[in-house]
């Protein structure tokens, strides 16, 4: 995973100001939930309509326009081999490549297949497993080809999507947070789950930019967005073991929604702090 | 119960009441619960908008009030580092709670308030300032602590040659009732860093609960002309010399439950940029930006721009920062405080140190919040404790 | 009996209105520096002093703290110096005569140029030449008053001098310029190395010497410490200070360098305010 940097991101000269930019969405291993994101922007989208040439988007659209396109929306973790000759495709014909959702920037849900037995998996759920050609791992998007800009969270955040087209279509500068979820939860004045009810909850350690939507609906932050700029993951560990957590447990709500990212981070910091 | 009747009437034999009525002013009143519901009914007349401890989610939060029913009776809380817990007390008393995460800052200098609109038509700009709501507020249950904050905010926000505008309009529409703290929690320090737990300047009107043995009653007493008008408006009783007796003892039982405290010279850390502690808080510190949020001096503020679609129009809003954010220290090449050391080290030594250089007091009341809010529950008492000892004995 | 109802005019505090100013000129300095010369859409020029700052606005991007680099006699606009980093002022590099933009301000201390009767020296590293610029205009406007004035500007390069075009008529007027490079280079027959170690060398400094210093904060330091060995008094040296300005006026927090908050307490100060601090790192 990326990190995403807080300062504003310029985009390419190749979008100038008025052109209409070409944009491309597409789909790997996703339940679509990032995609039906975009649709959900139907509003506001309209209202720039004759602004951006939508020439890909099956979810949407059956018209399809070849590429090149100035911009691709890429949902969704490779899987597949097909899948994987497939983005790099993609990746030769989009201008700019932007990831979005949880899978595609970090794996998904789908990647706690990662260094289990795949085969043994396939054969108790399908009736006919030969049928079924897959890769051993889920992988995001970046582990494959280079990825100008993430969107993060499970499914991505409806603003951030329509703040990063609104730059996209004005040449503006975008300013996605790298702070913890904690900064958006307090803002909106939610009661903190963790302190006040000993709920676990990953927001200290994730990426703002959701809004903090579950701890205000009173559940812990379950991380889709991701690790913030400086996630102090032991840190958090030990806190959650004060709560009750076993290991166990931490590491199924550490691993569930961005797979290693927190763990392989952890690990760094604790050879970090190993006496030498 | 006919005692009370008595007192009311302000003719209790034997018992001599401070001020006279219809003669001297009266510097004590007693409420009874029948008038809190008067004086909140009278509140909500007076101003826009009412705010006072509710119950919500667990915690005890300044929120919009309707009548003395939402306020939180019956309710204590039990605060940790790290920890708190909404209790049932199953008595009558309606403030016995320590401080809950809300300080007067989320409502004079709140996570979200906007600046501008700023709308571009054939490169032309056009800049529409943002005009703040002239909402008048009554607040109550404001502690000594709070009140004291919002004095250092308010040095910091109006204090030197520019005026925040929000800041100025929200504050002239708040009218303060304080609650004097008889329920400091385990967190708090404020008889050692701040004012201690009596409301004594501040505020329109201050109120103590009175747990007397012959039941609850409120003593009242006035900051402003405008809180003695409508004190006076609600005709209420002078109050009998055997209350504040009893208010004063109540009170010197709470200076006792203090467990924490801030030494005298917390303002050292400055000197200590180099020691080798800065690494162990940072061992534990989440860089969440939590103790920030609660902190009701902290005043940091960043600017979000926000582009609409159609690119024509951008909004301003100036939102909370924290100094524990990357960005916060943007320099030209990027952050300059990129460790998480050196970002704890700016925080508790501006508001134990550098805050003196620059606005002549220490940022720090010693409500605790901090400390409780803490998702790992680090206490800057003990912090300061540890960076106070020789370099060796960390080792 | 009803509340007063607090007033909800708009403030008029030029910190916090935004001005809209429209780009006059551009002039190409060096590589990824751009002056932009410009006039207020509405009413006059604001008044400032050399060293004084404006946030200046670019829409839809932001704002970045830039020093107003115009002499500050010069009563038919204003300059504004500025480097291409990060998308903000990228943009504004980008701007064309007849743009608009917004500036707030003038905000921070100026130098003191109160210094009759003593030798001047200025002390600039790369574009820390921008914020003295308007303090060489105004010290070449007076130069009577001082015994000497002498400028040391280092760049890493010599495309990377900045004003190098001005450099000539500066000595005109009195002022003593030299000119160095990090590295040797093609061509090049000046000085080579950094400006606090050609302030060595010129042996410029003593009791009598007052000097203005602007650049990174290492060479700010470096050079300082130079100064003071060679015996200015430590109040005799001003610095300027660079940190993350935000508002401008004090109240946003960002820019703060200990004790200091650099739009307020600064960017000018005296050496010994700073001394210490400089030297900390990720103060």
């Amino acid at each position: 995973m990326q990190h995403t940097s807080a300062t504003p991101i310029a985009w390419p000269e190749s979008i100038e100001h008025g052109q209409s930019p070409s944009l491309a969405v597409w789909k790997f291993a996703s339940c679509d939930g990032c995609q039906l994101s975009l649709l959900d922007c139907e509003d506001e989208l309209m209202a720039v309509a004759g602004r951006v040439a939508i020439s890909y988007f099956p979810e949407a659209t059956t018209a399809m326009v070849d590429g090149p396109y100035d911009v691709s929306l890429v949902e969704g973790s490779i899987t597949t081999e097909h899948d994987a000759a497939r983005i790099l495709d993609i990746r030769r014909q989009s201008r700019l490549l932007v990831t979005i959702g949880a899978c595609a920037t970090a794996g998904g849900i789908q990647a706690l297949r990662n260094g289990r037995d795949v085969d043994g998996f396939t054969s108790i759920v399908y009736a006919h497993p030969e049928y079924i050609t897959t890769l051993a791992t889920s992988t995001p998007i970046a582990d494959h080809v280079r990825v100008d800009l993430e969107l993060r969270g499970c499914p991505i955040d409806r603003g951030q999507l329509l703040q990063t087209l609104a730059a996209l279509l004005n040449r503006h500068a975008l300013r996605l947070p790298t702070t913890s979820v904690c900064i958006e939860c307090k803002a909106r004045q939610t009661s903190c789950v963790m302190v006040a009810h000993g709920t676990p909850c990953l927001g200290p350690v994730t990426q703002a930019g959701c809004g903090a939507l579950c701890p205000s609906f009173h559940r812990g932050c379950y991380g889709c967005f991701g690790p913030m700029e400086s996630p102090n993951v032991p840190a958090l560990r030990t806190q959650l073991g004060l709560l009750g957590l076993a290991g166990v447990d931490i590491d199924r709500l550490l691993n569930t929604f961005n797979t290693t990212a927190f763990a392989e981070l952890e690990q760094t910091q604790i050879d970090e702090r190993a006496p030498s | 119960m006919r005692r009370w009747l008595e007192v009311e009437s302000g003719v209790v034999s034997g018992e001599p009441s401070i001020g006279q009525p219809g003669g001297q002013p009266i510097d004590w009143w007693v409420m009874r619960a029948g008038d809190l519901h008067r004086f909140i009914s009278l509140l909500k007349s007076e101003f826009d908008e009412v705010i006072g401890p509710v119950a919500v989610d667990g915690v005890i939060r300044l929120r919009p009030i309707e009548s003395a029913d939402d306020l939180p009776t019956g309710f204590t809380e039990q605060q940790e580092t790290g920890s708190y817990r909404l209790l049932e007390t199953g008595t009558s008393l309606r403030f016995s709670y320590g401080l809950g995460p809300d300080s007067l800052k989320s409502i004079v200098h709140p996570p979200r308030s906007p600046v501008w609109t700023m709308r571009r038509h054939d490169g032309t700009l056009i800049v529409d300032q943002a005009l703040h709501g002239t909402t008048t507020r009554a607040v109550i249950g404001a502690r000594a602590c709070d009140l004291r904050a919002l004095d250092i905010l308010e040095r910091t926000q109006t204090g030197g040659q520019h005026t925040d505008p929000a800041f100025a309009v929200h504050r002239q529409g708040l009218f303060l009732v304080a609650i004097d703290c008889s329920h400091p929690a385990p967190t708090c320090f404020c008889d050692t860093g701040g004012d201690g737990p009596v409301a004594d300047h501040g505020y329109d009107i201050a109120i103590t609960e009175l747990d007397h043995p012959n039941g609850i009653v409120y003593l009242v007493r006035v900051g402003t002309d405008h809180g003695r008008s409508l004190i006076e408006s609600l005709h209420l009783a002078p109050a009998p010399r055997t209350f504040l007796e009893h208010r004063d003892h109540q009170h010197r039982s709470i200076s006792r439950e203090f467990i924490r405290e801030l030494p005298k010279d917390a303002a050292k850390v400055v000197r200590l940029a180099d020691h080798p502690h800065w690494n162990d808080v940072a061992e534990r510190c989440l860089t969440c930006g939590n103790c920030t949020a609660v902190c009701p001096t902290c005043f940091c503020t960043d600017m979000d721009d926000i582009v609409g679609l159609d690119g024509e129009t951008a909004t301003r809003t100036r939102v909370w920062d924290t100094c524990f954010s990357m960005e916060y220290s943007h320099l030209g090449p990027g952050p300059h405080r990129t460790s998480p050391a050196a970002r704890y080290r700016q925080w508790l030594s501006h508001k134990l140190g550098t805050w003196h250089d620059q606005f002549g007091e220490s940022g720090c009341v010693g409500c605790g919040r901090c400390i409780t809010w803490c998702p790992v529950g680090i206490d800057l008492t003990a912090e300061v404790e540890s960076l106070g000892r020789p370099v060796e004995a960390n080792a | 009996m009803s509340a007063v109802a607090p007033s909800a005019t708009p403030t008029a505090d030029p910190l916090l209105v935004p001005r809209v100013h429209e780009v006059t000129a551009v002039i190409q300095e060096i590589p990824d520096v751009v002056t932009i010369r410009c006039i207020p859409v509405e009413g006059a020029l604001f008044d400032f002093q050399p060293a004084q700052i404006g946030m200046v606005g670019a829409f839809g991007i932001g704002e970045a703290a830039i020093s107003i680099s115009s002499p500050a006699t010069e009563s038919s606009f204003h300059e504004y110096t500025i480097r291409r980093a990060g998308a903000i002022t990228s943009a504004l590099t980008r701007l064309q005569p007849g743009d608009q933009f917004w500036v707030r301000g003038p905000f921070g201390t100026p130098w003191d140029l109160d210094l009759d009767g003593r030798d001047i020296l200025i002390a600039a590293g790369g574009i820390g030449l921008a914020p003295l610029r308007s303090a060489v205009y105004a010290l070449l406007k007076y130069r009577e008053r001082y015994a000497s004035t002498t400028l040391v500007i280092g760049a890493r390069s010599s495309e990377h001098l900045l004003y190098a075009n001005e450099y000539e008529t500066w000595r005109e007027h009195g002022l003593a310029v030299f000119d160095t490079i990090d590295h040797p280079e093609p061509g090049w027959s000046g000085r080579v190395g950094f400006v606090s170690e050609v302030v060595r060398e010129l042996g410029v400094s003593g009791p009598s010497t007052s000097a203005l210093v602007c650049g990174p904060d290492i060479m700010t330091f470096l050079t300082a410490d130079v100064l003071v060995a060679g015996g200015v008094p430590p109040e005799q040296v001003q610095v300027t200070l660079e940190r993350n300005m935000q508002c401008g006026n004090g109240l946003c927090g960002h820019c703060q360098l200990g004790p200091l908050i650099v739009c307020r307490d600064g960017p000018v100060v005296r050496y010994p305010a700073v001394a210490a601090s400089l030297r900390v790192k990720e103060l």
